[in-house]
């Protein structure tokens, strides 16, 4: 009777939106006391449900000195929950403590040059007896995975975006309410367990995709946005992240992993009722204490610059060429257009870039647009990435790339409408594909709060002129501003 | 955040009456859900329609060809250029190039060319679905094609290989499997390119005339159209070319063969840092029993985060970020086990690879490990029975080729029926370890090549 009173409570206080027409019809939302956000896509069709849990915490969420924290969170939530892999609670968190005590001391004696080598030499020795004591206290594997994938998870993974963390997979209908509580326990009851394996591993991937050096697109940034978040490495500044141990990690993680920052999203063949009753079982009752309120840097820091800002430098042995055009405004048909120009400049046959650059003067391998670059959650930029030819100038490029942008607006009417044919055709194969559709989705709902936004775009698009478009591309690439910043690596 | 606009009017109703209603139970709209009905044109042309599909955003169009690289023996170079001479050139010298009429279209496009079929896949925006059609019916029904056309195309197809040839990454796979198969088997790639100047017009247009005909293609549309008007536009426009001179039988193209040992190859790039490391071992799959205890393997192996080695190499001792295995065909009844990662530790992790693959055919697996493994084949099947294009595809190869192919429907039986022992001696009689093989792409020379049969 009881459990029947508080189901009863849960369910008046959850909050419920009718599915909207259209390409998202069949599509539920509702919202649990605590703020968490479901969303339920019905496909009746599909054996397999794409499910997507969101959290509103992206690299530029990171603090200054902490950079790639968001992204390092994402890496050590997989390994269990306090409940889920150990093989003795009581004794694990002896051992995890025992662990971050010699980690502290191992960390306080590498940053002193006095430290003798032998003493140091002492403190990583407990640093490995106390990983393996810990290790032996819990299961020695992914556990979030295994469990899943036990049960029939594919394509399991976890992305880091600038502005949302997102973790995915796709599993058989039944098992559903396995991964909703296994996320409820990793989210509510976190123990990162594998923090400090973890943390090399994130360590050898920076170095992988980075080897050590700020990037093109990382200079770039750092250009625009001066001292913000923004010009930060997205992936984390490795430095910066041997710094951050298990409990500085367990604090931020309490502080942003929380229901109202949380989304989640199942495309399958579910009933909605059940998701909702499953989502209040083990989210319902997740009432963490309010955060400390931290203002967030990143609209407070970010001043939009109102000029083409370029940067050049040298990607392997090829001039690489990044030029920013601010996008000031954000109105749903502005967005649009700006899609149409980005899938004009790269379509391979209707370019006037590629024809100019690639085609005839053989100066570039390959052009690629970007809008909405960095972030959904500031006013972006429209990026341009220009593949030189080895040996050609990085001025040369710049001056042909602005010669064939202001082409854009010139374009036959046919031509323009390809474009919004290929915009179009974008955002519909992926409202096509269960598992894309639900991570956008879920982005949606967790960076702009509302998942049908990618819906309005597909509105919009299907709404835009080729006048308007060839209006956006004169505000955007007509003027004759020169570049300014331009430097080499 | 954007507070759901909703919310507060379902709380107040929830707070008045049974709470059941908080999620709106609104009957989902059915889609019409007609099977795909069959046209056989009077050319030959076989063609599968599924319209009125109210969910759908956009059209698909399937184009099986049975213009595989065995049927252009013995130069299978020319079903690649074929295939790219689809799409090439120009309607009229006064037209854009087809592709920029596909581009206005909205129209996206792949192509592969297999060893028995090419396979067109398009994406078309619905409301030019009836005018795409009618270009692509201009397009096929071709008898020959113009010579600028095949300069095009030929120009396009070396365009790829060059890609091909000089991505180290795409190389590697051809690489590793040549360590492990006989090079006759199929000859998948030809070594002597053609020219816009060497070129045998006569030859491609030869083959254009009898594999591009309607007897050997199947084509498939679906999506929100009206099938009624799907099916008029298709018979106007697809019926113009007769009946092909024919193809004949396919060239019975020899099946893969083992090579008796495996060896080592090794590539330098000082991009490779880490160093990229592949082992490879050839399995003979010429049963459902076997194709299965394959790709069971492969999960056991390398393929999930439960997986021997990403436990072994990842979870224990971090040699590795991620470890991947996968079953590549090769031909109709040979599979490589391919197992690739990025190391710093290329001597130790090798070692470990290669003793996983002597444990799978040594003793039995786990319960346990075996559950996991099957669980996710099962999905997988799951995955591929869900997708319509899976299904066309299938259905188009089903009517194009003579060979009986692999049911599906009878996975599950095989996949239940397995125990840890019977796994094993399926392996047993599949995996040639023998044929173990390396390849290793690193930016300083490695010990292992050291001593390696083949070093570059």
């Amino acid at each position: 009777m009881r459990a029947f009173l508080v189901l009863l409570f849960f369910l008046c206080s959850s909050r419920a939106r009718t599915p909207s027409p259209g390409p998202v019809q069949d599509t539920y939302a509702f919202t649990l006391s605590n703020g968490l956000r479901v969303i339920v896509a019905v496909r009746p069709k599909l054996q397999m449900a794409a499910v997507n849990l969101s959290v509103d915490l992206g690299s530029l969420d990171d603090p200054i000195g902490q950079s790639g924290i968001a992204h390092m969170l994402e890496h050590t939530t997989l390994s269990g929950a306090v409940n889920v892999g150990s093989l003795d609670p009581k004794a694990e968190a002896i051992a995890l403590a025992e662990l971050d005590r010699a980690n502290h001391a191992l960390e306080e004696a590498q940053s002193k040059p006095e430290t003798e080598s032998a003493g140091l030499a002492d403190l990583e020795r407990w640093f490995a007896q106390a990983q393996r004591a810990a290790q032996a206290t819990a299961e020695d594997r992914e556990v979030v995975g295994s469990r899943l994938e036990g049960h029939g998870a594919i394509g399991l993974n976890a992305t880091t975006s600038a502005d949302v963390t997102q973790y995915f997979t796709s599993i058989p209908t039944e098992n559903v309410d396995l991964w909703l509580s296994l996320e409820a326990a990793r989210l509510r009851y976190p123990i990162f367990r594998r923090y400090y394996l973890e943390r090399n591993v994130v360590l050898r991937e920076i170095d992988g995709l980075t080897n050590g050096k700020p990037t093109c697109q990382e200079l770039l940034l750092r250009d625009i946005f001066p001292g913000s978040p923004l010009a930060q490495s997205m992936a984390g500044d490795p430095r910066e992240l041997k710094k951050i141990d298990r409990l500085a990690a367990l604090a931020y993680f309490h502080r942003f992993y929380r229901p109202e920052r949380t989304v989640i999203v199942i495309v399958g063949n579910v009933q909605p009722e059940t998701i909702r009753v499953a989502a209040e079982k083990y989210f319902g009752d997740w009432h963490p204490q309010p955060p400390v309120e931290v203002s967030r840097s990143r609209s407070s820091r970010i001043s939009p610059l109102k000029e083409v800002r370029t940067r050049s430098c040298n990607s392997m042995r090829n001039p690489l060429v990044l030029m920013a055009f601010p996008q000031e405004t954000t109105t749903p048909a502005q967005l649009a257009a700006a899609d149409v120009l980005a899938e004009l400049i790269n379509s391979e046959d209707l370019s006037p870039v590629n024809r100019r650059m690639i085609e005839k003067q053989a100066i570039a391998w390959n052009i690629e647009a970007s809008p909405d670059f960095p972030s959904h959650k500031t006013p972006g930029f429209f990026l341009l990435h220009i593949y030189g030819v080895s040996g050609v100038e990085h001025q040369r490029l710049m001056e042909e790339t602005r010669n064939a942008l202001r082409e854009l607006s010139t374009l036959p009417d046919e031509d323009i409408q390809g474009g919004i044919f290929a915009a179009e055709m974008k955002i519909a194969s992926q409202f096509d594909d269960p598992p894309s559709y639900a991570a956008l989705l879920a982005a949606n709902e967790a960076v702009q709060g509302n998942w049908k936004a990618s819906l309005e775009r597909l509105e919009a698009l299907r709404s835009l002129s080729v006048e308007n478009v060839r209006k956006a591309a004169i505000s955007m690439f007509g003027s004759q501003a020169t570049s300014t910043g331009a430097t080499s690596q | 955040m954007k507070t759901f606009s909703f919310c507060a009017l379902l709380l107040a109703i929830c707070f008045s009456s049974p709470c059941a209603t908080a999620v709106d139970k609104q009957a989902p709209a059915k889609e019409a859900d007609a099977s795909s009905t069959q046209m056989n044109l009077p050319n030959g042309l076989r063609v599968l329609v599924k319209g009125s599909m109210h969910s759908a955003l956009y059209s698909e169009v399937l184009l099986v060809v049975r213009a595989g690289l065995v049927t252009s023996e013995p130069d299978e170079e020319i079903a690649r250029v074929a295939a790219a001479a689809l799409t090439s050139g120009r309607r009229s010298p006064s037209d854009p190039p087809i592709r920029m009429e596909l581009a206005r279209l909205g129209v996206t496009m792949d192509s592969t060319v297999g060893r028995e079929v090419a396979v067109f896949r398009f994406a078309v925006p619905t409301a030019n679905t009836l005018p795409f059609l009618h270009l692509l019916g201009l397009l096929v029904s071709r008898e020959t094609i113009p010579v600028e056309q095949w300069a095009d195309a030929i120009d396009r197809d070396n365009r790829v290989q060059e890609v091909e040839q000089s991505d180290m990454w795409l190389l590697s796979n051809t690489q590793l499997r040549d360590l492990i198969w006989t090079t006759e088997m199929g000859k998948p790639r030809l070594m002597q390119r053609i020219s816009t100047r060497t070129a045998d017009r006569k030859l491609l247009n030869d083959f254009w005339q009898r594999a591009y005909a309607g007897e050997n293609m199947v084509l498939s549309v679906w999506g929100d159209v009206d099938p009624e008007d799907l099916s008029r536009s298709i018979r106007e426009q697809f019926s113009v070319r007769d009946h092909g001179p024919g193809l004949g039988e396919s060239p019975r193209s020899p099946e893969p063969a083992l090579k008796h040992t495996g060896s080592t190859r090794c590539e330098q790039t000082g991009e490779a840092v880490p160093a990229a490391l592949m082992v490879g071992v050839g399995a003979v799959t010429d049963s459902d029993e076997a194709f299965y205890a394959s790709q069971l393997a492969v999960h056991i192996l390398g393929a999930s985060y439960n997986s021997r080695l990403q436990r072994r190499l990842r979870e224990k001792s971090g040699v590795v970020y991620t470890v991947e295995a996968a079953a590549v065909p090769i031909g109709i009844t040979g599979t490589t086990l391919r197992i690739a990662c990025q190391t710093d530790q290329v001597e130790a992790t090798r070692s470990v690879i290669l003793a996983e693959l002597q444990r799978l055919v040594r003793e039995p697996v786990d319960q346990e490990e075996l559950d996991y493994a099957k669980a996710i084949l099962r999905s997988r099947l799951k995955l591929d029975a869900g997708s319509m294009r899976e299904q066309f595809y299938r259905e188009s190869l089903q009517m194009l080729l003579s060979r009986p192919l692999r049911d599906p429907n009878k996975a599950e039986t095989i996949i239940a029926s397995f125990t840890p022992q019977t796994l094993l001696r399926a392996l047993q009689s599949t995996i040639r370890n023998e044929t173990a093989s390396t390849l290793v792409i690193s930016a300083h020379p490695e010990p292992l090549c050291e001593v390696a049969h083949e070093t570059r």
